[in-house]
Order: structure tokens, then C-alpha cells, then sequence
């Protein structure tokens, strides 16, 4: 797991240091507060793992080859050069350092000109190997056919979360016996709520299948087709509670409707307790509240909230971590309802009171 | 014009009138007599309208776990909206009935929930009061004008001459 990240000069962040839970993590801020950013610099740094995995020998040059492509390929910056990414206006170097679990940690810089990242700091990270998972805004499973082939021909406007979560998604089933208990049961529960399940074709052909008919997955709701990338990650084992790393989710509500959304976090929840840590990005209050609600701390749950905000006077990109989404100081999703209050009773009232 | 229920007390401070509509003692100012009717908490006449008042405090302090378990699913089954729904339907006709139903008549709702939760419960209510949310040509006049919920710091940060507290631990009506 991913312990802690620190960004500085880094695209919209001058110094940003978070502390992640081991269970759950929830990222809320108004737009351009770098929500995405940081949930994609994490999932960056959590990159170490699949290279040693892949080449257990790999020497530091190959690793910060590695890394670069990988951070150009997931941030996709404006001239694909990493000096696009450091903050406007500063002189210094930017930085990304993260640790995880077991003492693990990774540091390193980059300034304008920069081909590639240089080595700050190095402690243990080869022995960080468990494999993050990041699910990105939109949904795949309606373009996941062709698309990883396509990917790595064509200059596709997709950044690299797209075809990670595609390969992932097209590996093959587990064995039944490896399947962890609860991801069979969340599969199941994804599948009752569906009215049927996705299968997995291979080359990313997916099709829904229910207890009589078979459909293209296109034809499927998106909040559907969501859900299944989750089942799907689960059945893969790509997401393995208590072995994999991190599961980064931005904006899980897009599309979800909001009863799907009760169940979503009824899994997340289950799956935190079973070992698996989740870091999401989201704007929806009716997710937040469904984790206010049915958490439950005699199961050992641990929602901590990271609210991003730019502050009023330097304009700098700040960051409130609490366990309590009540003791959020300002939130921008409780503000926006109490403007919709305030709105209705000037439509409706005028001056009546004031 | 400080008027209360339990724990929260409003201060109309440019009332013309105001009462607690649901006084059922007899020998009091006000009795309403009729038990068998709905009745919303206060009714406040300002210059420019009547206003209907309905408190619920599940966030006292003293509030109990079974009371609170009751109140939520109320809230989830909707219970909670349509017995808000009828108390102003049913103080409508009674008000109507006195002849005083001639301003406009606005019903806030003060609901000690979350900010987030209001404006759903306000509009569940609204849709529970004729019309139901449906256009009717022939309608000459509204039944109700703002229906609405509010908690402490949304009511007192929208009608700041209307000032709700919490009084102190041994206060009530």
C-alpha cells in the first residue's frame, strides 16, 4: 500500500503532502484543485512495482526510463516533455516522492529541460511489488475491442490509465480457488443488481449475458458497464483484497445512478476490510454520505476524507485530511446545497425575513 | 415575537401576529379543537404573507436512538414528507376557515439534518401539496409559496430577522 505522497512544484501543486489510510480514501475539491493529478501521480509512483516484477534485475537507468514514460504517458502533457508539468513561475525543481508499505520509498525530480526524471531518493523500492489498479472517469468496456493494439500503434488521445485498465481487464479468469470470498460475493451482487454479467471474450470483446439472451455491451447502461469493469477486475484478480496494491477509482459516481452507488460502497467498504486499499477522487455528495453511513468502526473501518482547496490568499492548492466527513471545514458539495437553499428562498420570497 | 418548540426557539422579530397553532389545552389562548386534524407547530403573519412553521429536532442533544431509528425511516420511506404534507394542508383549511388565508402563505420547514439532505425533503413535501407539482390551468392562486427546509444555520443564514436558538438544556415551549 501507498503510505504517503508528496508533491512539490508539480503541475497545479506548489508543496502537497497526504497521508493515505491503509483502507479508504476519499479526494474531494472543487474542479482544478488537481483532484485527478494527484490520484494519477500516486498511481505513477505505484509503478515500481509491475517494472521489477517484469525484469526483478532492472537497473536504476531502465527504472527512470520506465518511470518517465510512464509519467508522460499518464499525464499526457502539452509536448509530451516533462518540463510541461512543473509549476509555472517557481525555479526549483519538481518532485514527486511517495512511500509505501514496509519502509518503501521512491523519490524523484525534474526541472524545464529535462529528458528524464532523475533519482532522488531510492529506499526498498524494488521490494515494493504489489500492483496498483487505476479505474479512470469513463467507463471502457464499450471501446475496449481493438483498443490496446490501437493504443500503442496510434498517437490515441487516451492517457495510459485507458490501456492499463484494458489489459487488466482482459486477462484471464482466476482459478475458483484463488477467487477470494468476497470478490466472488461482490460479483455476485454486481451481477443480481445487472440483471445478468459481462464476459470476457479476449482481444476485448465483451459481451452481457443474461439468463436467456446475449448482448453486445454497447447496448448495456453505462452505470452498468461501470459496475462490471469492477466485477471484471475482481473475477481477473487484478484486484485481489489483501494482495494487490492501491485501487485508484476517479470519480466512481460518473454515471452510476444513485442506487448502484449504495451498493459501490457497500463492496469498497468490503473489500477495505478484507485488506484492500482504496483511494478515490469524487465530486458526488451521495457517495460520501453512503460512506458516512454504512461504515462501521467496530469492522475496523477507516474512511479518511482529503479535501484539496486553493487557498484564498496565495491561491496555492492546500489539503485537509479528516476521519470525519462532518468536520470537513468547507466542503463545495454541502456550499453548492446551501446555494440551491438560498436561491429558492430569493426566487420564491424575496426580502421576506431578511 | 419569540415563539418555541422544545429546545428551538424563532424570534419573528417583525411579526404582526404569530401563535402556536397546535395549542390543544383548552383553557389557553388559541386552542385548536380539533384533534383530529394535522397541525403545523406556529403560524406567523409578517406584513407581506403568512408563514407556516413545522420544527423537528432530530439533532437535539437529547434526542433518543429509538426516536432517532423512527424518525429516519420516516425519512427513507417518506412518511416524514407526507405528514409534513398534511400539516399544511389540513392548518390551510383551518386558516381558511378563520378567513385568514388572504396573503401569501409560505411553509419552512425547520429540520435539524444535514444541509445536504434539505433540499430533497423540501422538495418531496412541495410535491406532496396540491397540485402535486402538476400545472393546473385553472388555478387562479397557489396554495402554499416557498416550500422549503431548513436547519439552524441555513434558517438563520436566510432569514436573519428571524433568529433561531437553541435553548439552553432545561428550556422548552
Amino acid at each position: 500500500m501507498i503510505t504517503g505522497l508528496e508533491l512539490t512544484n508539480f503541475t497545479a501543486f506548489k508543496n502537497l503532502a497526504i497521508d493515505f489510510s491503509p483502507k479508504i480514501n476519499v479526494i474531494i475539491g472543487e474542479n482544478s484543485t488537481g483532484k485527478t493529478l494527484l490520484l494519477k501521480a500516486a498511481y505513477t509512483l505505484c509503478g515500481g512495482g509491475p517494472i521489477f516484477k517484469k525484469k526483478p534485475d532492472t537497473d536504476q537507468d531502465e527504472l527512470l526510463k520506465a518511470l518517465t514514460t510512464n509519467l508522460l504517458r499518464v499525464f499526457l502533457p502539452l509536448d509530451e516533455t516533462l518540463g510541461k508539468m512543473r509549476r509555472h513561475g517557481v525555479t526549483e525543481n519538481a518532485q514527486l516522492q511517495a512511500q509505501f508499505s514496509q519502509g518503501s520509498q521512491v523519490a524523484v525530480s525534474f526541472h524545464t529541460n529535462s529528458k528524464g526524471l532523475a533519482l532522488q531518493e531510492m529506499a526498498n523500492y524494488e521490494n515494493y511489488q504489489d500492483e496498483a489498479v487505476f479505474i479512470p472517469t469513463k467507463e471502457v468496456l464499450s471501446f475496449m475491442k481493438g483498443f490496446s493494439s490501437l493504443y500503442e500503434k496510434y498517437g490515441l488521445s487516451f492517457d495510459q490509465t485507458y490501456q492499463d485498465i484494458c489489459l487488466l481487464l482482459d486477462l484471464p479468469n482466476v482459478r475458483p480457488e484463488i477467487l477470494h470470498e468476497k470478490s466472488a460475493w461482490a460479483i455476485g451482487e454486481i451481477e443480481s443488481i445487472c440483471g445478468g454479467r459481462f464476459v470476457f471474450h479476449g482481444g476485448g470483446r465483451v459481451t452481457f449475458k443474461t439468463k436467456d439472451n446475449e448482448y453486445s455491451a454497447n447496448a448495456m447502461a453505462e452505470g452498468f458497464r461501470k459496475m462490471g469493469m469492477l466485477a471484471r477486475l475482481l473475477e481477473t484478480g487484478a484486484l485481489q483484497p489483501g494482495s494487490t496494491g492501491p485501487l485508484f477509482w476517479d470519480e466512481p459516481e460518473s454515471n452510476i445512478n444513485p442506487k448502484l452507488m449504495r451498493l459501490l460502497v457497500e463492496i469498497l467498504l468490503e473489500l477495505s476490510r478484507n485488506g484492500q486499499q482504496i483511494i478515490l477522487a469524487t465530486h458526488e455528495y451521495v457517495l460520501l454520505k453512503w460512506f458516512d453511513l454504512l461504515m462501521d468502526e467496530k469492522l475496523g473501518d477507516e474512511v479518511r476524507f482529503h479535501r484539496l482547496y486553493k487557498d484564498p490568499e496565495s491561491g496555492e492548492v492546500k489539503i485537509e485530511s479528516v476521519e470525519d466527513y462532518q468536520a470537513i471545514s468547507s466542503n463545495s458539495i454541502a456550499d453548492t446545497f446551501n446555494e440551491l437553499t438560498k436561491e429558492q428562498v430569493s426566487k420564491k420570497m424575496g426580502s421576506l425575513g431578511k | 415575537m419569540k415563539l418555541s418548540e422544545r429546545d428551538l426557539q424563532i424570534d419573528f422579530t417583525n411579526a404582526v401576529n404569530g401563535f402556536v397553532f397546535d395549542q390543544m389545552k383548552p383553557d389557553l389562548p388559541d386552542f385548536h379543537g380539533v384533534a383530529e386534524m394535522h397541525r403545523v407547530d406556529f403560524v406567523v403573519e409578517v406584513e407581506e404573507a403568512f408563514v407556516f412553521v413545522e420544527v423537528k429536532d432530530p439533532g437535539s442533544p437529547k434526542a433518543r436512538p429509538e426516536g432517532l431509528a423512527k424518525f429516519h425511516g420516516e425519512l427513507e420511506d417518506g412518511t416524514l414528507s407526507s405528514t409534513f404534507a398534511s400539516k399544511f394542508i389540513d392548518t390551510f383549511l383551518y386558516r381558511w376557515a378563520e378567513k385568514e388565508t388572504a396573503k401569501p402563505i409560505h411553509y419552512l420547514n425547520l429540520v435539524t439534518l444535514d444541509a445536504e439532505l434539505l433540499p430533497n425533503l423540501g422538495d418531496e413535501i412541495a410535491g406532496k401539496i396540491p397540485p402535486m407539482g402538476k400545472s393546473v390551468p385553472r388555478w387562479k392562486r397557489q396554495l402554499v409559496g416557498n416550500c422549503q427546509v431548513f436547519n439552524i444555520e441555513t434558517w438563520n443564514e436566510n432569514f436573519p430577522k428571524w433568529p433561531v436558538t437553541r435553548l439552553p438544556a432545561t428550556g422548552g415551549a
